[in-house]
């Protein structure tokens, strides 16, 4: 008698448990929506607490597997996020489902690294301008420069845009992929 | 007294029709106007009814800055009005939010408050490409900075950066084209791999085409 009072409660709690649990088996709506600026393993995103979802790296949208009912709160948190990145963030990453599907976007910051060197040579002679791509970065004088910085993994490739008035500028370093703060390129004018 | 009594009458009618065709005290009149986005360049014309203007940009620094403008002539309660795009800038394509109740770009005064006609401006964009010779290895690819990348494979005598939505080469950008790395067994250098995006796409043909030369090592 006792033993079977025993298993029954047995039996509801594990109900119970699996009910809190699957959650999502009585529901009909998907959580799912865009992923940005994963470029490494490591993201894993859950909702409400449930289930780990693990985001490989290019992956460019994601889905819960578990349905959620219509008029239920979902909360996504990350569980762990690349190393590469300063943080991700969902958007929305609260909210109540309504009576449609949700889509929350979730976009990671790839880490940005400084990108700088040296000019020596250009002895006042003015009108140097340096790029990397799109970014121009005009050099007044002999010293420092820094140019926009560059997220982790991606390649970089400076040279003169413009050469100044009555001298030619050579980069040294120029090209590479950004590992780490990168501060060793040499701009030598003669 | 038959011709006068005419004469009065016409001359009476013509006051009315002044009246009502000068808006004055008993119609509200409206400015035909908006704000533009996004413009960056001179050259733009809009065109509204018989009124053609003409809107320059203005800049903070580099960026370009929303731009209210209106046309000179009012409009009465009621009058149907449209608002077009006579000419874009040479570097830009400029176009009219669509409006109106049925969406075609056509209203009639009063039906809204004001007239807030949107135009927005957007910089055309190209395709970078150039020149490649002797490239007989595997494993080239070519950067322009830091956003864009293009593997070369042996034999190319072309190379184009794929075209990125979300990061266009626009007219009058910089660009720096450098090889990230080289191809097995030889080294490519590249001539005119800096320069400023024409209006035009940028290829083997161009004037001062970027030229990727590869030799043996």
């Amino acid at each position: 008698m006792k033993h079977l009072i025993l298993r029954t409660s047995a039996a509801l709690a594990c109900a119970v448990a699996l009910a809190s649990c699957g959650g999502g088996s009585t529901g009909t709506l998907q959580i799912g929506g865009e992923v940005a600026g994963v470029t490494q393993a490591g993201l894993v995103i859950q909702n409400n607490g449930g289930s780990d979802l693990a985001i490989a790296a290019g992956q460019t949208s994601y889905v819960f597997k578990d349905l959620v009912p219509t008029d239920s709160v979902f909360n996504i948190t990350f569980k762990s996020i690349p190393a590469n990145t300063t943080g991700c963030t969902a958007s929305p990453a609260k909210g109540n489902t309504g009576l449609y599907s949700v889509s929350v976007t979730i976009s990671c910051v790839i880490t940005p690294k400084d990108l700088k060197g040296t000019v020596t040579g250009l002895n006042g002679r003015t009108g140097l301008i340096l790029a990397n791509g799109p970014n121009q970065v005009p050099v007044a004088a002999d010293g420092p420069f820094t140019m926009a910085q560059v997220s982790l993994g991606s390649p970089y490739g400076i040279n003169v845009l413009r050469q100044p008035d009555n001298a030619t500028c050579t980069v040294t370093n120029g090209v590479g992929t950004i590992a780490d703060n990168v501060s060793n390129i040499v701009v030598t004018c003669v | 007294m038959t011709l006068f009594s005419i004469r009065t009458a016409v001359a009476l009618c013509l006051a009315t029709s002044l009246a009502a065709c000068g808006g004055g005290s008993d119609k509200a009149t409206f400015v035909v106007g908006g704000t533009i986005v996004g413009l960056a360049y001179s050259g733009l014309t809009l065109k509204t009814g018989d009124q053609v203007l003409a809107v320059a940009p203005v800049f903070t620094g580099t960026t370009p800055q929303n731009i209210p403008y209106a046309f000179p002539k009012t409009i009465d309660y009621g009058t149907a009005y449209t608002v077009a795009v006579e000419k874009s800038p040479d570097k830009q394509d400029c176009t009219v939010i669509r409006f109106g109740t049925d969406g075609g770009n056509r209203d009639s005064a009063g039906h809204t408050a004001t007239i807030n006609v949107q135009v927005e401006c957007v910089t055309k964009s190209y395709s970078l490409g150039g020149s490649v010779s002797g490239l007989t290895g595997a494993g080239l690819v070519l950067i322009n900075g830091s956003v864009n990348s293009v593997s070369v494979l042996p034999a190319a005598t072309s190379f184009t950066f794929p075209v990125l939505q979300s990061n266009p080469t626009y007219v009058d950008q910089a660009y720096v084209v450098s090889v990230l790395t080289q191809p097995t067994g030889q080294t490519c250098t590249v001539k005119n791999g800096a320069g400023v995006m024409p209006n035009a796409a940028m290829t083997a043909t161009s004037a001062n085409a970027i030229a990727v030369t590869c030799v043996n090592n």
